[in-house]
């Protein structure tokens, strides 16, 4: 068992959704109560539908945000002792960036994630500048390129001449720039074409060898995280609903959204057994006003008419709002957690 | 059904010619599912819209003939081809979304595909019932017209009262008055042909409260749904093939399935020919009967989808399947910088 | 609203003697102390400001003594006066401009649309005034149609009254069913409107244009035509609505420009609406007047805007109304209101209410920065950066201007020779950009004319020392020399050759006005001083806009408020009246006081441009990655942010070179701005004038030339830039 290097307890983060008088009418829990242990030089995911809380999460690790409540507990390994405090919110500004070293963050649309107006020198060269390690930058920059595939002939470049991958690897280049111990990856591969997607996870589990990283490796792949990933966590409507190593929870799913998602992912498998999920994705506004607050839980109109339409097909189904209702996390195999009866 | 041979596409751009297309050749059957495969750039959006003339103004079919049923369309006149699209070939586009016209409401939209393409049908069903054919509501403008018309009334009405001449607003408070008594007078109308055909159509993709979502503006609907509304709307038309072009690329893993389990439904229910065009291989062998690869323009190898999976032939589909996560951990077989191509 | 009268209050409390026209040489001590009771002068500034409020509000906006009446009684028939005019223009602009755009745009870069873009490069680039000489020239001489060329009151008042009800002529004949009324109204409105609405044309067709370009390219343009429907079923249904939304929103700014267009039409045809009346109030220092008509354009402004506002929530679906303000909005507002309603019960109350106000605002704002300066100290540069900014905007307008040119010029190639390796390589793909450049100029032939048109004006006013030689007794080159020996007793300006008293004759190339300017003379060096202006404006505007706007759209949330407020109430002053205002009211009539009353006009507008620009910028994951990698707000906004507002800056700062000559030439045209013999064209433009009815055409067409080919060519490069720049076209 290795050390964890970081550690989140009862995040928690709400955007609040105000009327045309300016008061809060209602609350989108983007995240709702996240608690996860993540292991150093272990690649742990993080899975789930588009508003989920996947890149809240990310925004809140990084503090891009302040959460609502909660905190990030950083190891010893992060702080080396000298921090006055392991909670990421309480640090002060010089720790804040010297906390922003050990930590590397890619970004889903590489072309967004590059300043198009410089230079690729400039750009992986940024982090060095603005921590100040200048010296040598030129001899670093060119081995940062020549780590994730690049050469010294791509310095002088603009963004908007290179190919989907290669921006992405330049991404990860400045990623790596300050030596960090973790590697924030949100979605790396989603924009990306499926042999360029393999060449990037095949040049991160290099760099994870070679390195020692930890990698946070957020995506609504699961063939992808299966791939990557050494231990998982399935989230729903801001909450972490199953977590689990992964070949445990790719083999013996317990939560129902983990086992429709599964078995949602195309795949080659005909035979395999089918669960759809049936209705459509909640909105995660919560109403102030009791009256509109609870998620109701009996089944929609929609629901009922897809019920009917798959009925006598063969195939298993689940509907969303029997998803609605929140239980308690709670262990059901070694190390193995989810929010099932 | 439909037959592509040998067609050429040209782009024409700033760094010179651009050959989309170099002589691709399909045929698709009656009644069956064939998936185009390919990544990005090899062509295979490009195909579908060469097929229908639906390509930019830079694009150009240099090349090649496109049969429909046996009718050579590749030089037919813009009046047949407007008949072909939407009236025999249907398309659904990546992003519901941004595909759908955001001023527009879903009965509008639908509306327009079904004045075009079944006219006659409306106008029967509308003599049967003894219903109004397209408006159940007359004197009514589009939102943009009448609220411009109310917009210039009240204006005037309060300038003749700053200026102190009270008798020269009558006319327009007359105007503003029967607006809105109109909507009150028109209450109890019956729907027309058209709205019954706009919600028959919805109920077909399993849309919970047609009438309701057929008055609303595709950004009051879930990805989902919009998706489904695109998908009613290629059908409304009563179209013998469905075009789908990534149809599901832009929605979650839930949704996608959804929304495939609803194409082969309605295509098992049609008996229609569905072209679905994707990059996801996992889409093609869950949904597919045939599917083709595409690479660089071409069409590499063709098959069934058990062979094609089971026994790729082509070196370039052995590396795309390869390069696909399937379990375990072993290191995925490509080149670690350039081209797929390059193997 | 609110702002905008504690501007125009300020204005008129800078303004020296508000008792001015009272005042006769006979008003003695005592008489002038009971004025100054009477118009409770003595009373403290705020008191007196409370008190102008409550003025303002129960519609007794004072007494003009020069037009001899109560503002508010003027206002309201002179105002029905311009409303008709410009409601008649507007019609005719909207109704023409659309379908011309989007022809336009269907037709993108074929001839059609060439000849319509530069259709409506021209209504832009033409100044109006010009166009309205233009006019009243071509239908005198030309034409035997009973075009009145000024308004006259005959028929109307004298000959065979009719009875006046609203005011607007069109509608009163109407009433009275009195066709020859009719007719009468619509002869003397046609070119007034006409003049009028070719501005405005010009800016809806290239607004219309651009959008519906953008609209085309959209995904539901191709599903339409998927569908089956025809191309221009495609174009009407589904692209023109929704080309319609963006437009819309930016008519409200056009019928400011109406009310802007509507000083010097009005002027022109002698049309007796708002426009001319304030004119003859500010050439006879009426400070009620001015302040009334200032007020009341704003006024306007908002009003307009607030129509289209309630437009646009309507036309396009996806918007609420007033689904954006904030608590601090709502605050302020409904405090502004029951302020209002104080006023009008108790002065003292509202007094001490509005100090309340001002306190409580000012406290929370000071209360938010400072609490954000102290939680991020290093946010403190941003308070350095506006004193920076401060300097140079100071240095730039004391002459200082070229010290700072020049340093930065040293300590950039200073910059290059250190660091020689790196620019040798990195000058590659800038050169690669550059062909790139030249290739996209080379296939766009306006753009050409532009660079031309450009070069030449610049190399004119570069070389005018050789060009026009300034005669030896002539002190300042800058200042015309009258050849009264010509003009001894009034004849009318000559043209190519005049004789002389002595019998001589003398050749001027392009004539003579009546004065006896040299045409050629005034407008060699008169693009001197077009330069001088507009470079000035232009860089100090931009660079306090680059800043303000980069950093109010940078950080968002309160600063972003405030900052919008500030600029919100400059805009809502259309901009030639606000400088009118400035110039009457400091009673400066000098080209410097222009200078500064034009850049008080024109950075609200950049920092606007700039601020949407930054705001997009920083939601772009680059800005995330910088953020997250550590980079200080400094760094984000100087490396990232203001580098990638560039391309729009350059655009805005090329068209405004020439829309400030466009303006400063409106400003000389009516008369202000430097002394009567400073070389200035707009200034040529107004001596000829009178002229025209006598066929003598020179002395207004060609200064008026010089300046539409100077708008023109700056316009041209403009949208070329934008062209090249745009990275759409990349792909």
């Amino acid at each position: 068992m290795s050390n964890k290097i970081l550690s989140i307890e009862g995040l928690r983060k709400h955007f609040p959704v105000k009327n045309v008088w300016g008061t809060d009418i209602a609350l989108v829990k983007a995240l709702d109560g996240v608690d996860l242990e993540i292991e150093e030089g272990k690649t742990f995911g993080i899975v789930g539908e588009s508003g989920c809380g996947k890149t809240t999460l990310m925004r809140t690790l990084l503090r891009l945000v302040e959460p609502t409540s909660g905190s990030v507990v950083l190891s010893d390994e992060i702080t080396q002792n000298q921090f006055l405090s392991n909670n990421l919110e309480e640090l002060t500004n010089e720790e804040l960036r010297s906390f922003r070293r050990q930590i590397g963050v890619v970004f889903q649309d590489p072309m967004g994630a590059l300043n198009p107006r410089m230079l690729i020198k400039d750009i992986v060269s940024e982090p060095l500048v603005i921590h100040g390690k200048t010296e040598n930058m030129r001899d670093r920059v060119i081995e940062l390129l020549n780590n994730v595939g690049l050469g010294e002939e791509h310095l002088y470049r603009y963004p908007h001449e290179f190919s989907g991958g290669q921006r992405q690897r330049i991404v990860i280049a400045r990623a790596l720039a300050l030596e960090p111990k973790i590697l924030v990856l949100d979605e790396p591969t989603s924009a990306l074409d499926v042999s360029v997607q393999a060449q990037i996870l095949n040049l991160l589990n290099d760099l994870q060898e070679k390195y020692n990283l930890t990698y946070i490796f957020i995506s609504h792949d699961l063939s992808v995280i299966e791939y990557m990933c050494d231990r998982l966590a399935v989230m729903y409507l801001g909450r972490v609903v199953e977590e689990a190593d992964t070949e445990e929870l790719f083999t013996n799913p317990q939560h129902p959204y983990t086992k429709a998602l599964l078995s949602a992912t195309p795949n080659f498998n005909k035979d395999k057994e089918k669960i759809m999920i049936l209705g459509d994705v909640p909105s995660p506004i919560t109403y102030l006003d009791e009256s509109k607050a609870k998620l109701a839980t009996e089944i929609t109109e929609q629901e009922r008419l897809e019920i009917k339409s798959i009925e006598g097909k063969g195939l298993d189904y689940i509907v969303r709002s029997s998803l609605n209702e929140v239980l308690p996390l709670k262990e059901v195999g070694p190390s193995h957690y989810a929010r099932v009866k | 059904m439909l037959e592509i041979k040998d067609l050429k596409t040209n782009f024409n751009t700033y760094d010179g010619v651009v050959k989309a297309l170099n002589g691709v050749n399909l045929t698709i059957k009656d009644g069956e599912i064939f998936g185009l495969v390919g990544e990005t750039g090899s062509g295979k959006s490009v195909t579908c819209y060469s097929a229908l003339k639906l390509l930019p103004k830079t694009g150009e079919v240099v090349g090649g003939n496109i049969l429909l049923n046996g009718e050579d369309i590749t030089h037919a006149s813009e009046d047949r081809l407007r008949q072909i699209r939407g009236g025999e070939i249907g398309i659904i586009f990546q992003d519901p979304l941004s595909a759908l016209n955001p001023v527009m409401t879903v009965n509008e939209q639908i509306g327009e595909i079904l004045v075009l393409h079944q006219d006659s049908k409306i106008k029967e069903l509308a003599s049967e019932k003894e219903i109004p054919v397209y408006k159940s509501e007359k004197w009514k403008a589009s939102p943009g017209v009448e609220f411009t018309i109310m917009a210039f009334c009240i204006s005037f009405i309060s300038l003749f009262i700053m200026l102190g001449q009270f008798t020269f607003s009558l006319p327009f408070l007359f105007v503003v008055g029967m607006m809105f008594l109109r909507d009150y007078l028109q209450k109890d109308i019956p729907d027309s042909a058209l709205d019954l055909m706009v919600i028959d159509a919805l109920s077909r993709v399993k849309l919970p409260n047609p009438k309701q979502i057929a008055q609303s503006y595709p950004h009051e609907l879930s990805g989902g749904m919009q998706q489904r509304v695109m998908i009613a709307m290629a059908l409304a038309g009563k179209a013998k093939m469905l075009i789908a072009d990534e149809p599901t690329t832009a929605l979650d893993v839930t949704i996608q399935a959804q929304i495939l389990q609803l194409i082969k439904d309605i295509q098992k229910e049609e008996n229609m020919s569905v072209l679905l065009i994707t990059h996801d291989l996992g889409v093609v062998a869950e949904t597919c009967e045939k599917v083709a690869v595409m690479y660089k323009g071409k069409i590499v190898e063709e098959n069934t989808v058990e062979r094609i999976f089971r026994h790729p032939k082509h070196k370039y589909t052995r590396a795309l399947l390869n390069a696909i996560p399937k379990g375990g951990k072993e290191r995925l077989k490509v080149p670690d910088v350039g081209e797929m191509g390059s193997i | 609203m609110l702002g905008v009268t504690v501007i125009t209050f300020y204005l008129s409390y800078g303004m020296g003697d508000p008792l001015a026209p009272y005042v006769t040489e006979r008003t003695t001590p005592e008489q002038y102390e009971m004025l100054a009771e009477k118009h409770g002068l003595n009373e403290p500034i705020h008191i007196q400001y409370v008190t102008y409020l409550r003025g303002v509000i129960t519609f007794d906006w004072g007494y003009s003594e020069v037009v001899n009446e109560e503002v508010s009684e003027a206002l309201r028939y002179r105002f029905a006066a311009t409303l008709e005019l410009s409601i008649l223009a507007f019609i005719v602009a909207v109704a023409t401009a659309i379908p011309l755009g989007i022809f336009s745009s269907i037709r993108q870069n074929r001839w059609e649309d060439h000849g319509i873009r530069l259709f409506a490069l021209f209504g832009s680039a033409i100044p109006i005034f010009w166009f309205a000489l233009f006019l009243q020239y071509f239908f005198t001489l030309y034409t035997d149609w009973q075009i009145s060329l000024r308004y006259d009151p005959i028929l109307w008042e004298i000959t065979d009254p009719i009875e006046i009800k609203t005011n607007f002529l069109l509608i009163d004949s109407i009433a009275a069913g009195s066709w020859p009324h009719f007719i009468d109204a619509l002869k003397h409105m046609i070119l007034p409107a006409t003049v009028l609405a070719y501005g405005s044309m010009a800016t809806i067709i290239r607004l219309m244009r651009g959008n519906m370009l953008d609209v085309l390219g959209q995904d539901y343009i191709r599903t339409a035509k998927s569908k089956g429907l025809s191309e221009n079923q495609v174009t009407y249904k589904h692209g023109a609505p929704n080309a319609m939304i963006p437009t819309v929103t930016l008519l409200g700014m056009g019928f400011a420009g109406l009310i802007n267009g509507s000083v010097l039409t009005e002027t022109i045809f002698t049309w007796p609406g708002l426009g001319a009346w304030a004119i003859t109030a500010m050439r006879s220092l009426d400070v009620s007047a001015i302040l009334a008509y200032t007020l009341f354009s704003a006024f306007l402004y908002i009003i307009a805007n607030l129509i289209v506002d309630i437009l646009y929530a309507f036309l396009d679906p996806r918007v609420e109304l007033g689904g954006h303000s904030s608590i601090a909005e709502i605050l302020v507002v409904s405090l502004s209101i029951l302020m209002l309603i104080i006023t009008l019960i108790n002065i003292d109350a509202a007094v001490w209410f509005g100090f309340l106000i001002l306190v409580s605002l000012s406290g929370l704002t000071i209360y938010s920065i400072s609490k954000r300066m102290l939680d991020n100290p290093e946010d403190a540069w941003v308070i350095f950066l506006f004193a920076g900014t401060m300097f140079v905007v100071w240095s730039i307008l004391s002459g200082f201007f070229m010290t700072i040119i020049y340093c930065t010029l040293a300590v950039y190639i200073g910059y290059l020779i250190y660091y020689l390796e790196d620019v040798k390589e990195s000058l590659g793909p800038k050169l690669d950009e550059f062909k790139r450049a030249s290739y996209q100029i080379k296939k766009n032939p306006l753009t050409i004319l532009g660079l031309i048109l450009v070069v030449s004006l610049l190399s004119i006013a570069l070389f005018a020392p050789w060009l026009a030689p300034p005669a030896e007794t002539q002190r300042d080159p800058m200042r015309m020399e009258e050849h009264f020996e010509y003009n001894f007793n009034h004849q009318p300006p000559c043209y190519f050759s005049c004789t002389a008293e002595s019998g001589e004759e003398d050749g001027y190339i392009l004539g003579s006005t009546d004065r006896g300017y040299d045409i050629y003379y005034g407008i060699v060096w008169g693009s001197r001083t077009s330069l001088d202006v507009a470079v000035k404006v232009v860089f100090t505007g931009t660079f306090i806009a680059a800043v303000i706007g980069a950093v109010s759209g940078y950080y968002g949330g309160r600063i972003d408020d405030i900052v919008m407020r500030i600029t919100d109430v400059f805009i809502a002053i259309p901009g030639l009246v606000l400088a009118l205002a400035i110039i009457a009211v400091t009673g400066d009539n000098s080209i410097e006081m222009l200078m500064y009353a034009l850049i008080i006009v024109w950075w609200p507008g950049f920092t606007r441009v700039i601020r949407a620009e930054a705001l997009r910028i920083r939601k772009l994951p680059y800005i995330e990655a910088a953020k997250a990698a550590g980079a200080s707000d400094f760094r984000i906004i100087f490396q990232h942010v203001l580098p990638n507002c560039i391309t729009s800056i350059i655009v805005i700062a090329t068209m405004d070179m020439g829309g400030i000559v466009l303006s400063l030439a409106a400003l000389g045209f009516l008369g202000f701005g430097g002394g009567p013999d400073l070389a200035e064209w707009g200034k040529l433009v107004s001596f000829g004038q009178d002229d025209i009815l006598t066929g003598e055409w020179w002395g207004f067409f060609f200064p008026g030339l010089a300046i539409a080919l100077w708008a023109l060519g700056f316009y041209l490069l403009g949208d070329g830039v934008r062209d090249i720049l745009d990275p759409k076209q990349r792909n």
